[in-house]
C-alpha cells in the first residue's frame, strides 16, 4: 500500500514536471512577435498600411497640432491648458512632457519604416511583384523623409536612424546630425521614393507627385527656389491635382495631394481639438480676417461665431482627413519661390497668389513690389491654412517671427530637445538657451 | 484575582455540586456546556475528556458537548483548550456549566502559515496575525481597507473615498519600481487575483477585486513577512503574502448556531475639511487683476491688459458669463456651488446571516451577505450580494474531502473621481468656475471649459457608468491520512471572474453629444479566472520527545487567462436606445492575454526540546512570462529561533513569560504586475490604414514592443532579527522585528531614448533596498471581574533607497515623481519656490545649477510620498455587557502633491477654465506683502512651472479611524427568548483627524497607479461614517 502510494506520488510528481515545459509555453494571440512581421506580399502591405497610421496618428497628433498652431499666435487655447502658457510666451523648458511626445511619436514612425526599407527587398513571394516591391519601400522613405523633416523643423539637426532598432544598444552613442545634414537625408529619401513610386493619382497615400509636393516645400525652407518651382510644375501638369472652387475641406477632391485617413476605429486626432472639449479656439483677430469678404471670402468657414465664442470647422467628424499637402499651397510655394529667386518672376508669383485668392472668391491684386508680393502671400497662407499648422514654421523660416510674433531670441525657433532624451542618451547636446 | 476568579467559578458551579451529591447514577450521560469565564462566549471545539479514561469529545458551536459513559458518577472532567488553562472539575451531575479562564499565554494562538499551522511559540517567521473583531469596525467594501494601523510594517491607504475602490497595501517598504508592490492574496488555501480587471476610465481609478468578497466570513488574517515566513511562495512572496481563513463549521456539534448581523449607517464628507472656493465676484476680481498686472508687465503685447480683461461692463449692459470677453463687472457675477449639488449624506446597509454546524463526519459553515453603499459622490454605490458554502466531511477515519465555495455579485455605479476631462465627476463640481451659471440663457444645463455639466453627470438616466462583477471563489480539497505521521492533500481551486463595464452617455453630454455624436455607449465584457492544482505531502515526528521534526514537499501548477471583448456604439437613434445593436456607428475589439506558473516547494522544521528551532524552505517556480533561459527561479529560506524561555535560567522566572529570540533569511521573488509577454518582441496589429481615399481601413502592422529574451525574476533577499517578549503572564506583549532587504535584478520599464522608436524596455535593471524596524506591543493594563482594558500599538520605520539604476525614471505625465539612484522610490521633482520677492511679489526659486535661468536642470528631489513612520493604536475597553474599542491610525513624515490646489491657485491665468480656491485671495497686491502667493501674471514663473514645491505639503496625520461602542444584553435575559447572544453597538468611522494638508484628505490620490500615488486630483476624501447594528446568535 505504502509503496504503491509513494510511486503513484512520484509519479505525479514526475509527469507534472515532464510536461512542465510544455505547460510554460504561452503564446499571445492579438499580437505578433518580432520575427515573423514582414515575409510576405500580405504581411509587407500590412506594415506599410502601419507606417502610415503612425504618420496620421502619432506624427500629426491632436499635441502636435495644438503646439504650433498656439505658437502661430493666431489660435488660443480656451482651456489655457497647464502647458499653454509656457507656448504661448515662447518660454518652453526642456522638461514639458509634450516635446518628448513628439520626438517619441516621429521616431517611432521612423521605426516603422526602416523595418519595412530593410526587410522589403528581402520579402520571398512571387506575388510580391517588383512594381508593388517598389512602392512599398518608396512609401517607407517617404515616410521616413516626413518625419525627419518635422523633427528637423522642431528641434533643428537630429540623430538619424536608417535601419530598425533590435535592440536599445543600436540607437545610443550616435550623436546628433547638423540641421544641413538632416535636410540632406530628407531630400535623399525622398529623391530615393521618387526613382521607385508609380505615377499615379492616390490622395491618401504616397507617390511621385506627394514626393514633388513635399520635396518643393522642403526646398522652399531651405531657400533652393529653382528646385522648387520645377517639382511643383510636375505636379500642377497633372489634370488631378487643381484648385476647386468655391473653397470648400478638401477631403478627397481634387485640391488634396496629401491627406491623412481616419476611421471611427482610428479617430482623427485632430477631431476633439475643434471640437469636444474644445480646446483651441481662432482668436477674435483670425476669425475676424477669415470673415472679411476682403481677406477670407469663402475661407469665412472655417470660423464660426456662436454666442460670444468662435469655433474652428476644419475636422466636422472624427473620420474627417487631415491635409499635409493641398494645391493651394503649391500654388502659394510657386509664388514664393517665383518672387525670391535670382531672377524674380513677380508676374508668375501673383498670377499664382491671385489663383488662390480667385478661388476664395477675393479680387485679384495688383502688380507690387517684392516685398509687398511676399507680404501678400504671407497673409494669403495665414488666411489659407488658418487652422492647419503652417504659421509657426512659416513665420521662423522667412525671418518674420520677431516682426510679428515679438519673438526676438532666435534660439526658441526651435524647441529644446527633450530632457528624458538627453537623461538616456547623454551624448545629445541641448539646443542653446534652453 | 486569579484566586478570585477561581472562587467565583467556584460559587457558580457549586449548586451543581450540591445537586449532584444527593444521587449517583450508574451509566452516566453528561452534557454541558464551556463558556470563557470572562466573556461568557461559548468555547467552540475545546476538549472535554473523562479522566483516566480516552472517552471524551469536543463541543460544538455553542459550546457544548454530550458524553456517555459507563463511569459512575461523580467523576472528574477534563476540559481543555487553546489558549486556556487546563481545567479539572468534578462532576455529579449530568448537565454541567463548565468555565475556563482564558490562559493570558497567548503562545499557544495558532497561526496560519504558508501551507500549514503553527503555534506561536515554535513560530520562527515573521507573521502578524490580526484579530477579526478588529477589522468589522469600518464599514469599506474590501477587507484589505479595514486592516489599517492593525499591523505593524503593513501600510493601507485608501485613496478615495468611493466605496470597493482600490486601496494600497504595502508590507515592508516598496521593493519594487515597475513590477507590482502589492502582497499576494491567499484565500483558504487559494491564490487570488488582486489585480483589477477594470478598463474603462474611472479617472485614473480602479475598482479592487477583493472588494467582491465578503469581510464578514473571514475567521483570521495573517500577513507573512519575513523571509522565513514567504519563501515557500517562493517568486510571488516579496511583497509579503496576507492569508484569509473563512469561517468554517465543527464536528459534533449537538446544536446548529444561527448568527445574524444588522447594520445601517449614515456617511458624509468632512465639511470642515472640503474645499473652499472663491465666489463669483472673488473669481472675477482675481482674473482681472491678473490681465491688469499683465498688461503693465508687459505692454509690448495686446493680449492681456486693462482693456482686455474679461470682467467688465459689455454693450448690453446685462452679465454674460458665458462670453470670452466683457462679462459684466466683477461685482455683478453670481455664485454657483456645484460641490454642494454632487456631494451627499450617504446610506450604508450592511446584513449577514450565517449558519455554523456539523455532525459526527461533516461539518459546514453557510452564509448570505448582503451589503449597499452609497458613496458620498452622487451618484455612486457599491452593492455586493454573497453567498458562502464551506463543507468539509470524513469520508473514512483517513480520508477527508473539504470545499471552500463563495459565489458573489458586485454591483457598481460609478464615477470619474480623479483625473479625467468630459465626465470627471468631482472635477466638474470642484474645477468649474463658480461664477459659471448651472444653465444656459435656454434653460439647458450649461458646461464650461472641459467639463460636464454636473447636473447631466449627477443623473444615471444620462450618464450611467456601471459594472457587474460576478466572481466564484472556490478550493476543493481531498487529505489522506496515509500514516499517522504523513498525509497526503491535493487541491483543485478556482478563482472565477466576469467583470461586465457599461458607459452610457446620452446626447445631451459632451462624451455622447459632440465627441460622438447621438448617444455612446461603451460595453466590456472580461473574463478572467486563475485555476490552480496543489499537491502536498506532510510528515511529523517526534523523537524522544525532544527532537521533533515536522516536513511538507509539494506542487503547484497555475494558469491565468484573461479574455477581454468590447464594444462600442455611437449614433443612437434616440436616447431611448441604448443597446448597441441600435447604433449607427459600432466597433468592437477583442484581446487575450495568458499565463502559466509550475512549482515544487518543500519546508523541514525541527526544535530541539522547544529550546531551538530550525526552519528551511525552498520553491521552485517556473514561469511562462520569461524567456526560455530564464524561466526558473529558486528561492530558499531559513530561519532559527532560540526560545530563551524555556532555558533553565529562565524557566522559574515567573515575571518572563516568554523570551524568543528569531532570525531569518532568505530570497523571494516578485513577477506580478508585468504583462503576460513582457519578455517578447512583439508588433500590433492595431495600426490599420486605407489604400485609397474611400477604401476604408485596411489591416496595419506596427513595431509594439522591444524583445527581452534575458528577462528574469526579480528577487528580494531578506534579513530579519525578532524580539518577541513576554512579561506578566503575557499581560504585556512586545514584538519587535528589524529587516533588510535588498532587491536585485528589479523588472522595470527602463525609458529608453524616444529615437529608438519605443519609449521603454521591461528590463532587469535596479536595486532597491528596503530596511526597517517594526515594534509591536499588547497589553492587558486593567483587568478584573467587572472591567477590562487592553491596548495595543504598532510602529514601523521603512528606509528606502534605489541603489542602482542606469537612468532616472519619471512618473506621470508632467513628471511630478522620479525614482533616481541613491534615493527613495516616489520622489516628488519639483521647482523649489524660495519665497515670493516682497518688493516685485514674484516667486523665486531655487536656481540650482546658478546659470540665472530655471531650466529642467534645477528640478530637484522634495519629498516623498512614503511615510516614514505609520501604524496604529487600539484601545478596548470592557465593562459587564459594554465594550469600547477606539483605533487610531497615523502615518508621519510623507508628502502629498495637492493638485487640485496647483491648479485652482493659478493666479487667475486659468479664468474661465478653472476654479479658483479661497487661499489665492492672499496673492502679493503690493510692495511690503509677505507671502507665497505669487502676484498674478500671466507672464514670467510664477503661474507657469507645473512642477512647483509650493504645492507639495505634508501629509503626515493621526486619525481616529474607528469607535465602535457596544452592548451586550445579559444571557439570562436573552436566553429567556432562546437568544445565545443579542449585542447592541454604534459605530464611528473617520470621526476626526489631525493633519496640516490642506486638502481634503491626506490619503487621497487622483492615480492608483504605483508610481502615480501622492497626488491629490478631485478625488473625494473618506467619508465620516456612522453606524447602527445589532448583532444575533441563536
Amino acid at each position: 500500500m505504502k509503496k504503491i502510494l509513494s510511486i503513484s506520488l512520484l509519479a505525479v510528481f514526475g509527469l507534472s514536471l515532464a510536461s512542465c515545459d510544455k505547460f510554460l509555453e504561452v503564446e499571445p494571440l492579438d499580437q505578433v512577435s518580432d520575427e515573423s512581421t514582414i515575409f510576405d506580399k500580405t504581411s509587407a502591405e500590412t506594415a506599410v498600411r502601419g507606417a502610415y497610421r503612425g504618420l496620421a496618428n502619432l506624427n500629426y497628433s491632436g499635441g502636435f497640432q495644438n503646439t504650433i498652431l498656439q505658437s502661430g499666435a493666431d489660435v488660443v487655447s480656451v482651456n489655457v491648458g497647464l502647458t499653454d502658457l509656457s507656448v504661448t510666451n515662447y518660454n518652453l523648458r526642456a522638461d514639458i512632457p509634450f516635446l518628448q511626445t513628439y520626438w517619441n511619436n516621429n521616431y517611432n514612425t521612423i521605426n516603422r519604416a526602416n523595418h519595412i526599407i530593410e526587410k522589403v527587398p528581402l520579402v520571398e513571394d512571387t506575388k510580391l511583384t517588383t512594381d508593388l516591391r517598389n512602392q512599398l519601400i518608396g512609401e517607407a522613405y517617404f515616410i521616413r523623409a516626413v518625419s525627419y523633416f518635422d523633427l528637423v523643423r522642431l528641434f533643428g539637426g537630429v540623430q538619424l536612424f536608417l535601419t530598425p532598432t533590435r535592440t536599445v544598444a543600436d540607437k545610443i552613442g550616435l550623436a546628433r546630425s547638423s540641421t544641413q545634414e538632416t535636410y540632406d537625408q530628407v531630400l535623399a529619401d525622398l529623391n530615393k521614393a521618387e526613382s521607385l513610386l508609380p505615377a499615379t493619382v492616390v490622395r491618401n497615400r504616397a507617390t511621385k507627385y506627394t514626393v514633388f509636393a513635399l520635396r518643393a516645400r522642403v526646398n522652399l525652407y531651405l531657400k533652393r527656389y529653382e528646385a522648387v518651382e520645377s517639382d511643383v510644375n510636375a505636379v500642377l501638369a497633372n489634370d488631378g491635382y487643381k484648385l476647386i472652387k468655391p473653397f470648400a475641406l478638401a477631403g478627397g477632391t481634387a485640391e488634396s495631394i496629401l491627406e491623412l485617413s481616419y476611421t471611427v476605429n482610428n479617430i482623427n486626432p485632430g477631431f476633439t481639438l475643434w471640437s469636444g472639449n474644445r480646446q483651441l479656439s481662432p482668436t477674435a483677430n483670425l476669425h475676424n480676417l477669415l470673415n472679411d469678404p476682403l481677406v477670407g471670402g469663402g475661407r469665412k468657414l472655417l470660423s464660426v461665431k456662436t454666442g460670444a465664442n468662435f469655433f474652428g470647422k476644419i475636422f466636422p467628424l472624427n473620420s474627417s482627413p487631415n491635409y499635409v499637402l493641398r494645391t493651394a499651397e503649391l500654388f502659394l510655394i510657386r509664388a514664393e519661390a517665383r518672387a525670391l529667386k535670382s531672377t524674380p518672376d513677380l508676374d508668375g508669383a501673383l498670377a499664382d497668389l491671385n489663383k488662390v485668392r480667385d478661388r476664395s472668391d477675393l479680387s485679384a491684386l495688383p502688380t507690387a513690389t517684392k516685398d509687398e508680393l511676399l507680404l501678400a502671400i504671407e497673409n494669403e497662407r495665414r488666411v489659407e491654412f488658418a487652422l492647419e499648422p503652417h504659421r509657426w514654421f512659416d513665420l521662423v523660416r522667412t525671418g518674420r517671427a520677431p516682426a510679428v510674433l515679438n519673438l526676438q531670441d532666435s534660439n526658441k525657433y526651435i524647441f529644446p530637445i527633450p530632457a528624458n532624451e538627453i537623461a538616456t542618451n547623454p551624448i545629445l547636446a541641448q539646443n542653446p538657451g534652453y | 484575582m486569579r484566586k478570585k476568579l477561581l472562587a467565583w467559578a467556584w460559587v457558580l458551579t457549586m449548586p451543581v455540586w450540591l445537586i449532584a451529591q444527593t444521587e449517583a447514577v450508574i451509566n452516566a450521560t453528561v452534557s454541558g456546556i464551556v463558556l470563557d469565564a470572562d466573556t461568557k462566549e461559548p468555547i467552540v471545539g475545546a476538549s472535554v475528556q473523562i479522566k483516566g479514561t480516552t472517552n471524551g469529545g469536543t463541543t460544538d458551536v455553542n459550546g457544548e458537548f454530550f458524553l456517555k459513559t459507563g463511569q459512575k458518577l461523580p467523576f472528574t472532567l477534563v476540559v481543555g483548550y487553546l489558549g486556556y488553562e487546563k481545567k479539572e472539575v468534578l462532576v455529579e451531575n449530568n448537565t454541567v456549566r463548565i468555565l475556563l479562564q482564558a490562559d493570558q499565554n497567548v503562545l499557544d494562538e495558532l497561526i496560519v502559515v504558508g501551507y500549514g499551522k503553527q503555534d506561536k511559540k515554535s513560530l520562527v517567521g515573521t507573521v502578524a496575525k490580526i484579530n477579526p473583531r478588529d477589522i468589522k469596525q469600518i464599514p469599506v467594501a474590501s477587507f484589505d481597507a479595514q486592516l489599517q494601523g492593525l499591523a505593524a510594517g503593513v501600510q493601507i491607504n485608501t485613496f478615495s473615498g468611493l466605496p470597493g475602490e482600490g486601496v494600497r497595501v504595502q508590507v515592508r517598504g516598496a521593493s519594487s519600481i515597475n513590477s507590482s508592490n502589492e502582497p499576494l492574496y491567499v484565500i483558504d488555501g487559494l491564490f487570488v487575483n488582486n489585480n483589477t480587471l477594470s478598463t474603462i476610465n474611472l479617472g485614473s481609478k480602479f475598482t479592487s477585486p477583493l472588494a467582491d468578497f465578503n469581510p464578514a466570513d473571514i475567521e483570521t488574517i495573517e500577513v507573512l513577512k519575513d523571509a522565513s515566513a514567504v519563501a515557500i511562495y517562493g517568486s510571488r512572496g516579496a511583497n509579503g503574502v496576507i492569508l484569509v481563513t473563512t469561517k468554517r463549521g465543527s464536528y459534533e456539534s449537538t446544536k446548529t448556531k444561527y448568527s445574524l448581523n444588522i447594520t445601517q449607517g449614515w456617511q458624509r464628507a468632512d465639511a470642515n475639511r472640503i474645499w473652499e472656493l472663491t465666489t463669483g465676484p472673488e473669481h472675477a476680481l482675481l482674473v482681472n487683476e491678473a490681465y491688469i498686472n499683465s498688461g503693465i508687465e508687459n505692454p509690448n503685447q495686446t493680449k492681456y491688459s486693462y482693456d482686455t480683461r474679461p470682467f467688465q461692463d459689455n454693450e448690453t449692459g446685462n452679465i454674460d458669463p458665458f462670453a470670452t470677453a466683457k462679462r459684466g463687472d466683477p461685482e455683478d457675477q453670481q455664485t454657483y456651488d456645484r460641490l454642494n449639488k454632487v456631494f451627499r449624506t450617504a446610506q450604508v446597509k450592511n446584513v449577514d446571516l450565517n449558519v455554523q454546524g456539523g455532525s459526527k463526519n461533516i461539518r459546514y459553515y453557510l452564509s448570505a451577505g448582503y451589503t449597499k453603499q452609497e458613496a458620498i459622490l452622487r451618484p455612486a454605490d457599491f452593492e455586493r450580494l454573497s453567498f458562502k458554502f464551506n463543507f468539509d466531511t470524513r469520508l473514512s477515519d483517513k480520508v477527508t474531502f473539504g470545499s471552500s465555495n463563495g459565489v458573489y455579485r458586485s454591483f457598481r455605479q460609478q464615477v470619474r473621481g480623479g483625473a479625467g476631462q468630459e465626465a470627471g465627476h468631482l472635477l466638474s463640481a470642484l474645477h468649474h468656475p463658480t461664477y459659471f451659471p448651472f444653465t444656459l440663457p435656454d434653460g439647458t444645463f450649461s458646461r464650461g471649459s472641459i467639463y460636464e455639466s454636473i447636473d447631466y453627470l449627477i443623473d444615471v438616466n444620462t450618464v450611467d457608468i456601471s459594472t457587474i462583477s460576478t466572481r466564484y471563489l472556490g478550493n476543493h480539497f481531498l487529505e489522506i491520512n496515509i500514516l499517522p505521521n504523513l498525509s497526503f492533500k491535493s487541491s483543485i481551486g478556482l478563482d472565477y471572474n466576469n467583470y461586465n463595464e457599461g458607459e452610457y452617455f446620452n446626447d445631451k453630454t459632451q462624451i455622447g453629444g459632440v465627441l460622438n455624436p447621438g448617444g455612446y455607449k461603451n460595453e466590456v465584457l472580461t473574463n478572467f479566472s486563475v485555476l490552480v492544482n496543489e499537491q502536498t505531502l506532510s510528515y511529523k515526528k517526534s523523537l524522544s520527545k525532544r527532537h521533533n521534526f515536522s516536513a511538507l514537499i509539494g506542487n503547484t501548477l497555475q494558469k491565468n487567462q484573461l479574455d477581454v471583448v468590447s464594444a462600442t456604439g455611437s449614433g443612437f437613434p434616440n436616447n431611448s436606445f441604448q443597446q448597441i445593436s441600435a447604433a449607427s456607428i459600432r466597433t468592437s475589439a477583442q484581446s487575450a492575454s495568458a499565463s502559466t506558473l509550475a512549482s515544487f516547494f518543500g519546508r523541514v522544521n525541527y526544535n530541539f526540546n522547544e529550546k531551538y528551532y530550525l526552519e528551511g524552505t525552498f520553491r521552485a517556480d517556473g514561469s511562462s512570462k520569461f524567456g526560455a533561459n530564464n524561466r526558473w527561479g529558486y528561492f530558499p529560506g531559513l530561519g532559527a529561533a532560540w526560545r530563551i524561555k524555556n532555558e533553565s535560567f529562565l524557566r522559574n522566572v515567573k515575571s518572563v513569560s516568554e523570551l524568543k529570540l528569531r532570525v531569518s533569511a532568505g530570497i523571494a521573488g516578485n513577477q506580478n504586475g508585468i504583462s503576460d509577454f513582457a519578455a517578447l518582441g512583439l508588433w500590433n496589429g492595431s495600426a490599420a490604414y486605407p489604400d485609397n481615399v474611400t477604401g476604408g481601413d485596411k489591416p496595419g502592422t506596427a513595431p509594439a514592443q522591444l524583445a527581452n529574451p534575458d528577462l528574469k525574476w526579480e528577487k528580494t533577499t531578506t534579513y530579519n532579527v525578532g524580539l518577541d517578549l513576554g512579561l506578566f503572564k503575557d499581560r504585556l506583549f512586545a514584538e519587535f522585528n528589524a529587516y533588510y532587504k535588498y532587491t536585485t535584478d528589479a523588472l522595470l520599464y527602463l525609458p529608453i531614448p524616444g529615437a529608438t522608436g519605443y519609449t521603454s524596455v521591461l528590463s532587469n535593471a535596479g536595486e532597491v533596498s528596503n530596511k526597517g524596524i517594526e515594534l509591536t506591543l499588547t497589553a492587558t493594563p486593567v483587568k478584573t471581574q467587572n472591567f477590562e482594558w487592553t491596548t495595543s500599538f504598532n510602529v514601523a520605520r521603512n528606509i528606502n533607497r534605489a541603489e542602482k539604476l542606469v537612468s532616472p525614471i519619471t512618473f506621470e505625465a508632467r513628471e511630478y515623481i522620479r525614482t533616481q539612484e541613491g534615493a527613495q522610490l516616489g520622489s516628488y521633482w519639483l521647482y523649489k519656490q524660495l519665497y515670493v520677492d516682497p518688493q516685485t511679489g514674484d516667486a523665486v526659486f531655487d536656481d540650482v545649477d546658478k546659470d540665472g535661468k530655471l531650466t529642467a536642470a534645477d528640478r530637484q528631489l522634495l519629498g516623498n510620498l512614503i511615510p516614514d513612520y505609520f501604524g496604529g493604536i487600539t484601545n478596548r475597553f470592557t465593562f459587564k455587557g459594554f465594550d469600547l474599542s477606539v483605533l487610531l491610525t497615523y502615518q508621519y513624515g510623507n508628502e502629498v502633491y495637492n493638485f487640485n490646489r496647483f491648479i485652482l491657485e493659478g493666479g487667475g491665468t486659468r479664468d474661465a477654465s478653472r476654479s479658483i480656491l479661497k487661499s489665492q485671495l492672499d496673492r502679493w497686491q503690493k510692495p511690503g506683502d509677505i507671502t507665497d502667493v505669487p502676484r498674478l501674471t500671466f507672464f514670467g514663473n510664477n503661474y507657469t512651472i507645473e512642477q512647483n514645491s509650493r504645492f507639495l505639503e505634508d501629509a503626515s496625520f493621526i486619525r481616529v479611524k474607528a469607535v465602535t461602542f457596544g452592548y451586550e444584553l445579559p444571557r439570562s435575559l436573552t436566553q429567556r427568548f432562546k437568544i445565545d447572544k443579542l449585542r447592541f453597538y454604534a459605530q464611528g468611522t473617520n470621526l476626526w483627524i489631525f493633519t496640516k494638508y490642506t486638502g481634503a484628505d491626506p490619503e487621497s490620490s487622483g492615480s492608483a497607479l504605483q508610481n502615480r500615488q501622492g497626488l491629490d486630483t478631485a478625488t473625494p476624501p473618506q467619508p465620516v461614517g456612522l453606524q447602527f447594528g445589532a448583532n444575533i446568535t441563536f
